[in-house]
């Protein structure tokens, strides 16, 4: 080991260098301070996990450049531009936010990640995509002595202006009446409801306000943390680890979570460089599990808001079912077209899209039938992957070998997983979720070694079915893929259909209920977890397998997010419905991007369209549609079954009574 | 209850809507789906046109080529064009030189077809895509290309992680890549007989730079280095050249952040109060100006000198400005120099875009050009024509002579080193050249090198 590697620990503290860091620290810690206490109040009143915050940050940021641009001054960007991001904030509120607040915290989830890409997407329209560069105002540039060392004025300026920005919304929070009545809403906002208070104005205000403080950091930040349309994602991470610390919903909580989060980053990487980046999600890992209410918040689970529950229930189709049959009759003749108009790149695409369906699928075990929000599941995808790459490069290059150490590691992880995690429910579960596939992807950074690191695993050799068939052919994969895909969702179906499934089903419904009959919830939520884990890492074995190559960014937690956002799509709770909804996913974004520069932006639109129209996913509008088109009306469809091709036996489309809580 | 009386009726209204938007939906994207899969999604502006070239002359299949054939005739298949593949990263947090690429691409097409003739006699017709910086896309697209557009060469694809991965690709599917990245790896341990490169290696930046930084600014080094191969390669390539130099140097600390890392202030402090005489800038892009801007605010350079293999690119001295300004680096591209072949590329360059030439154009219009005068020199397009052909093939360059070596596939040029400097004719800073360093001395021997070139 090189000894320039070890931290200047070893070397011996200098009292300077430390002066400098606690600065920086500092600096750093106020700009999530300002970041963190809006999305955490924004949490407090609305219950929703802002994903869109970062991206308000950036826009922030952008507004100042086009504000300096036609003014040149940087105070007026600074007022200016955080007041247009609370415009912006508001408006997004008004017409989506609002529509969903009586909705299940996955759709807020998700359309706040829908509002990302467009966000995302609309500023490198406009702006292009590249950085850009703001300076800091002259008088404000350049270092200045304090006492030993220099410091620059500019982030000197930050740490005050930002301290003096949050204290001033404290005191706000604390004195006015608009605090009064946020500061109860967060409490229990029924009674402020009851009270004559228009809770659905005070939700705009809120967000308008945390979006204002968002921009004010992007501000802030933007002459020194540089401006790019990126600039969001990073942020999020770290100010999802803070309003955890902190306890969601605490202003006061964020701002000593900010703050230490903001010295602990800055120390660490100058004290333990090798660990900085993981101990971080090791800290919210902890918080979530030894005190989930944070240092100054409170956990409490609104009880209608903590599962996914649908009013109308959609039984997954029958494999046997004509409309099936066909399909797959399709997909089975599909390869024989090569050569008529499409390369073996089009087989290659619709494997994909049934790798997709299966991590959709996997996702809709444990969240369409027990309502848990598992925004981690990319972990199982990525370990299942790596697990076949390395198990092909090791061992041997036997498809059914790999599968079987994909399938045993992913179960075991998300058992592990599941059992820690299982005290929690609702955002938490999702938050604890995202922890746990963040760290796993921080390791697969930090261990070259054995992972390949951020370059991936290059080189796996081909894997071959059975020493005979060689999966990297095209038309052999599709084959395998398509057989994998039935196969998992055969055995999901008869599962679900199980005894233990009935039970998932009636958790779901009404864990109490449940428990009272005499069934521990705990145990089936671990085993269903750890099945939906393994349906995971399958999928990630089939694209390793496709792609003979695997890196980090398959952990990642856009992948989670995209794996949710299928599921949707398709209709969560249907175990038919992800299949779908990822199939179109990866069709939409194939398409899309050979024609649009702004895709993102488009499949973030479809997102928020399906979250507010059309909960159900896809498969809900079809049953409208053939509904429609069959010319029965909802009544005549209540009263029989249409025709077995439309309403598989043993459902019912009547409308529910009593089955949601 | 009334709620759910207002939620049946909303389900009716929505269902109206969807069924609109269902139905319109579906059929169109049957119908694009036909077209996408076709073969024919993103030639020329397509795939990833941001409307930034202005109409400059047919870059795509135009067949004007055929008519100053200068070569044998090649393959039977007649007027049929060759198709080349760009990947660029014009998305991701490499993304600022992505554009450039581009455009560079562009009109090394228009180049090769209007003045060289086509390729082979025939037309060469581009498409382009976008790697998002990511290894799996990067791959994901080269197979696109390879299998659904039957393109004959890959061109680009920057950082080292995609690079790596395209090559392995183009290995397997048997095509000609031209990578951009930089990482040793790629015509060192990885080196493949489809690969060949135009890009300095990591070694070759570091042997023009160590040795000169040792002598020129001090023998007291700190390294940082964005966590990634290229970064990892620049780290281990200019160790290895410092101690080569046989000038005692001490290497106070090795740091790294991952790449995409934002805020620097804390390593810049470490720096600012160490004994280091200048520091190794092992990382490029939006990372890279990030650094500067906030050494600039710290008043670092005041102490410590920053060196680097990547800051002369023109886009990053645009992006960083002043912040540039006295940093010293390895120097890919010299408008200045003078030669015809230059003179042309300048020319298409500001005919096209309004602005001088950027190192990754200048990098596209070289590697389109090898590889086209590999194909004449072949004869054919056929891969065990043109490797051979290929290897060991010397070429005068906008940037003066190259030989692409045969046992490693690495080109083998001058390396000019400097210091940035004030702007002159341009808004951003400019290059000053304080020596230009021989080929055959910054490159390491094939005996040395870590290839063992694999059959094909």
């Amino acid at each position: 080991m090189d000894p320039a590697h070890w931290s200047p620990l070893v070397v011996g503290l200098d009292a300077n260098l430390l002066l400098l860091q606690l600065l920086n620290g500092l600096a750093l810690g106020v700009l999530y301070v300002l970041i963190t206490s809006g999305m955490s109040v924004i949490f407090g009143i609305t219950d929703i996990l802002n994903f869109a915050h970062g991206a308000l940050y950036m826009v922030g940021a952008y507004f100042a450049l086009t504000v300096i641009d036609a003014t040149g001054s940087f105070f007026a960007a600074l007022l200016l531009a955080p007041l247009a991001v609370g415009v912006l904030g508001a408006a997004v509120e008004r017409s989506t936010l609002s529509r969903i607040y009586d909705r299940e915290p996955l759709y807020h989830v998700l359309l706040t990640f829908g509002l990302v890409l467009i966000l995302t997407d609309a500023v490198e329209l406009v702006w292009g995509k590249g950085q850009q560069l703001i300076n800091a105002p002259a008088f404000l540039s350049g270092a200045v002595q304090l006492g030993p060392v220099f410091y620059p004025k500019y982030r000197l300026f930050t740490i005050v202006a930002g301290l003096a920005i949050a204290g001033a919304v404290w005191l706000a929070f604390r004195y006015t009446q608009f605090g009064l009545i946020v500061r109860a809403g967060a409490q229990d906002q029924q009674t402020v409801r009851v009270m004559g208070v228009d809770m659905a104005r005070y939700f705009t205000l809120v967000f308008a306000l945390g979006s204002v403080l968002a921009g004010v950091a992007g501000v802030l930040a933007a002459p020194f943390l540089n401006v790019n349309p990126s600039m969001g994602n990073e942020i999020l991470v770290v100010a999802f680890i803070v309003v955890t610390v902190g306890g969601l919903g605490s202003y006061a909580g964020s701002v000593i979570a900010a703050l230490v989060i903001g010295m602990f980053q800055t120390l660490g990487s100058m004290f333990l460089p090798q660990f900085s980046g993981f101990l971080i999600y090791m800290i919210m890992f902890a918080i979530l599990l030894v005190r989930p209410q944070g240092i100054l918040g409170s956990y409490e689970i609104r009880s209608e808001m903590s599962k996914l529950s649908f009013e109308e229930t959609i039984e997954p189709v029958a494999l046997t079912d004509r409309r099936v049959l066909a399909l797959l009759g399709v997909l089975l003749l599909l390869p024989l077209g090569l050569g008529w108009g499409f390369s073996p790149w089009i087989l290659g695409i619709v494997s994909l899209m049934f790798i997709w369906g299966l991590l959709a699928l996997s996702i809709d075990i444990v969240m369409g039938y027990i309502g848990l929000i598992s925004f981690g599941h990319a972990a199982f995808f990525g370990v299942g992957g790596y697990a076949v790459g390395l198990a092909t490069i090791h061992l041997t290059n036997s498809f059914l070998l790999g599968l079987l150490v994909a399938v045993v590691v992913s179960m075991v992880l998300a058992w592990v997983i599941g059992a820690l995690s299982m005290r929690l429910a609702g955002v938490y579960f999702a938050m604890i979720t995202f922890a746990s596939a963040q760290m796993i992807y921080q390791l697969s950074l930090t261990w070259p070694g054995f992972t390949g690191g951020s370059d991936g695993l290059t080189g796996i050799p081909q894997v071959s079915l059975l020493g005979v068939l060689n999966l990297s052919e095209p038309v052999t994969f599709y084959y395998l893929a398509l057989v994998v895909l039935v196969a998992c969702y055969y055995a999901a179906v008869r599962i679900m259909d199980s005894p233990f499934g009935r039970v998932l089903t009636a958790i779901r419904e009404s864990e109490r209920r449940a428990s009272f009959l005499g069934y521990d919830p705990d145990t089936y939520k671990r085993r269903a977890f750890a099945i939906s884990g393994a349906v995971g890492g399958v999928s990630g074995a089939l694209f390793v397998t496709y792609q003979t190559f695997i890196s980090p960014n398959a952990l990642h937690w856009f992948v989670s997010g995209d794996a949710l956002f299928a599921m949707v799509l398709g209709g969560a709770g249907t175990l038919y419905g992800p299949i779908v909804g990822g199939a179109v996913l990866v069709g939409l974004e194939q398409i899309l991007s050979s024609y649009v520069d702004q895709w993102r932006a488009v499949l973030g639109i479809v997102l928020v369209l399906v979250v507010v129209f059309a909960p159900r996913g896809l498969v809900s509008v079809y049953r409208g549609v053939t509904a429609r088109l069959g010319g029965r009306g909802r009544a005549a469809e209540a009263a029989g079954p249409a025709d077995a091709g439309e309403t598989p036996p043993g459902s019912s489309n009547a409308p529910p009574t009593g089955e949601s809580e | 209850m009334s709620r759910q009386d207002s939620s049946v009726s909303n389900r009716q209204s929505r269902r109206s809507l969807l069924k609109l938007l269902g139905g319109t939906g579906a059929a169109g994207m049957a119908g694009l789906a036909g077209c996408a899969g076709s073969g024919d999604g993103g030639s020329d502006g397509g795939g990833s046109g941001d409307g930034d070239s202005d109409g400059s002359s047919g870059d795509g299949g135009s067949g004007d080529g055929g008519s100053t054939s200068t070569t044998t005739s090649t393959s039977s298949s007649g007027g049929e064009s060759v198709k080349v593949g760009f990947l660029h990263p014009l998305t991701g947090p490499l993304s600022a030189g992505g554009e450039a690429q581009e455009r560079g691409a562009k009109i090394a097409v228009s180049h090769v077809n209007e003045d060289l003739g086509g390729i082979g006699g025939r037309p060469v017709e581009a498409v382009y895509e976008d790697t998002e910086t990511d290894p799996a896309t990067g791959r994901e697209k080269a197979r696109k290309l390879v299998e659904n557009d039957d393109v004959d060469v890959l061109i680009g694809a920057v950082s080292g992680a995609v690079s790596l991965s395209v090559a392995d690709y183009a290995y397997d599917a048997q095509t000609i890549y031209f990578p951009y990245g930089g990482s040793e790896s790629i015509t060192g341990s990885e080196c493949k007989p489809t690969t060949f490169r135009y890009q300095y290696s990591a070694s070759q930046s570091a042997r023009a730079g160590a040795k000169w930084a040792l002598e020129n600014l001090g023998t007291n080094v700190w390294i940082h280095f964005a966590d990634y191969s290229f970064g990892q390669s620049i780290r281990d390539t200019w160790r290895a050249a410092m101690e080569e130099s046989g000038i005692d140097h001490n290497v106070v600390n090795v740091t790294k952040t991952p790449l995409g890392t934002s805020d620097y202030s804390s390593y810049i402090s470490q720096i600012q109060s160490s004994e280091a005489d200048w520091v190794l800038q092992a990382f490029s892009g939006s990372d890279a100006i990030n650094f500067l801007k906030q050494a600039e605010q710290f008043g670092m350079k005041e102490s410590v000198d920053i060196m680097s293999s990547l800051n002369a690119y023109q886009p990053l001295r645009q992006g960083a400005g002043t912040a540039a300004v006295g940093t010293y680096g390895l120097i890919r591209y010299n408008r200045r120099y003078d030669s015809p072949e230059n003179q042309a590329l300048i020319d298409r360059h500001v005919a096209a875009y309004d602005t001088p030439p950027t190192d990754h154009a200048l990098n596209m219009w070289t590697c389109l050009r090898l590889y086209a005068k590999g194909v004449d020199q072949a004869g054919s397009l056929e891969l065990g024509d043109v490797i051979p052909a290929l290897e060991g093939m010397e070429s005068e360059e906008p940037m003066g002579p190259v030989t692409l070596r045969a046992c490693d596939h690495q080109a083998v040029r001058d390396y000019p080193i400097g210091e940035i400097v004030e702007p002159t004719d341009y808004e951003w800073p400019d290059l000053k050249i304080n020596a230009t360093l021989p080929g055959d001395q910054i490159t390491e021997s094939c005996e040395e090198s870590q290839c063992d070139m694999p059959s094909l």
